[in-house]
C-alpha cells in the first residue's frame, strides 16, 4: 500500500507525522480507516501485467457524458463530473459527506500507452480504463548465447 | 429547529460487523459517505457505494435502526496484477436512527452506478401544517 501525502518528502511536517499515525492506530486497532485517500480527489487503484496497466477507480454517481480520457503518449489524463442532482427547492441539506464535483487525474506510466487499443468502461460506480502498451514498449527478453 | 430535523441521523453505537459466516475470508466494511437532505414531504438519503448492485444491497428497517448494508464482490480487471492503491474494496455497513415520523410503508430505494437513493416519506401527521390565521 501507497500512503500518498502532498508534503515533499524531504521536508519535516507535522501533518504528515499525523497522516502516518492515523494509519498506524488505524492497523493497531484493526479498523478500516481510509487512509489512502487522495486528498485532492477520487482514489485510483493501478494495476499492470506485461501487456500494460489498467487503472481503477471508485466514482459512484458519475456523468459519463462529461467523462473524458485522452492519452498522449506515457500519459494518461482522465478528467470527470459528478452527475448533478437536481432536488426541490425547498430542500434543506442536513448532512453532505459525498465529495462533489470535478475532477482531474493525470497517471504517467514507464510505456507508451497504444490509444487505439485503450478501453474504458463504467459499471456500478467503478471506472475501469484499459491502457495496453505499445507492441515496440513491451519488454522483450534476450537469448542468452554460451560462448 | 424543526422538530422532524433529527428525523434521520446516523446511529451512535457502531454496529457490529456480523454474519462473517457469509464470505469466507471476513472483508474489510467501510462506513460509506451519504448525504441528507430533507424537503418538506420527504428525507433523501444518498449513499455512495461503489461496486454494490442491486443483489448486494440489503436494507433493513428494525425498530427505528434503519441500517444500509453493501456487499462488492471482488472486483479488479482480470490477468491485471495490483501495483498502487489508493483505495482498498471492502463492503458497506452504516446504521441510522429514524424517527417515528416516517412513513415506513412508503420507503424507497434506488440504486444507479453505485449510489443509493433512499426515499423515505414523512407520516401524513408529521408533514408541516400551514395555518391560516383569519382576522376576525
Amino acid at each position: 500500500m501507497v500512503c500518498r501525502t502532498s508534503v515533499p518528502a524531504n521536508l519535516w511536517s507535522p501533518f504528515r507525522d499525523l497522516v502516518r499515525l492515523q494509519g498506524d492506530l488505524g492497523r493497531l486497532l484493526g479498523e478500516p480507516l481510509r487512509t489512502q485517500k487522495v486528498p485532492d480527489g477520487p482514489a485510483f487503484n493501478i494495476w499492470k501485467n506485461e501487456n500494460g496497466a489498467s487503472v481503477t477507480a471508485e466514482l459512484p454517481g458519475l456523468d459519463l457524458e462529461k467523462l473524458e480520457v485522452s492519452i498522449v503518449g506515457d500519459t494518461v489524463t482522465i478528467q470527470g463530473q459528478k452527475a448533478t442532482e437536481n432536488y426541490p427547492e425547498e430542500t434543506r441539506v442536513q448532512r453532505r459527506e459525498r465529495a462533489p464535483g470535478q475532477f482531474t487525474r493525470t497517471l504517467k506510466f514507464p510505456f507508451r500507452v497504444d490509444a487505439t487499443r485503450s478501453e474504458a468502461t463504467y459499471s456500478k460506480g467503478l471506472l475501469t480504463v484499459t491502457l495496453p502498451s505499445l507492441e515496440d514498449d513491451k519488454r522483450k527478453q534476450i537469448a542468452v548465447k554460451s560462448a | 429547529m424543526s422538530q422532524t430535523a433529527n428525523c434521520c441521523k446516523p446511529h451512535q453505537e457502531s454496529a457490529p460487523a456480523t454474519n462473517s459466516t457469509e464470505v469466507a475470508p471476513t472483508p474489510k466494511v467501510f462506513v460509506p459517505q451519504v448525504d441528507i437532505l430533507e424537503s418538506e414531504n420527504q428525507i433523501l438519503l444518498l449513499a455512495d457505494l461503489p461496486g454494490v448492485d442491486q443483489e448486494g444491497l440489503d436494507i433493513t428497517l428494525e425498530k427505528n435502526v434503519l441500517t444500509i448494508r453493501g456487499t462488492v464482490k471482488p472486483h479488479g480487471p482480470e490477468g491485471y496484477q495490483l501495483a498502487y492503491a489508493e483505495y482498498e474494496v471492502g463492503n458497506f455497513e452504516r446504521a441510522f436512527t429514524v424517527s417515528n415520523d416516517i412513513d415506513r410503508q412508503g420507503i424507497d430505494a434506488v440504486v444507479k452506478d453505485g449510489v443509493l437513493r433512499l426515499t423515505l416519506p414523512k407520516a401524513k401527521h408529521a408533514v408541516t401544517q400551514k395555518i391560516t390565521v383569519k382576522t376576525a
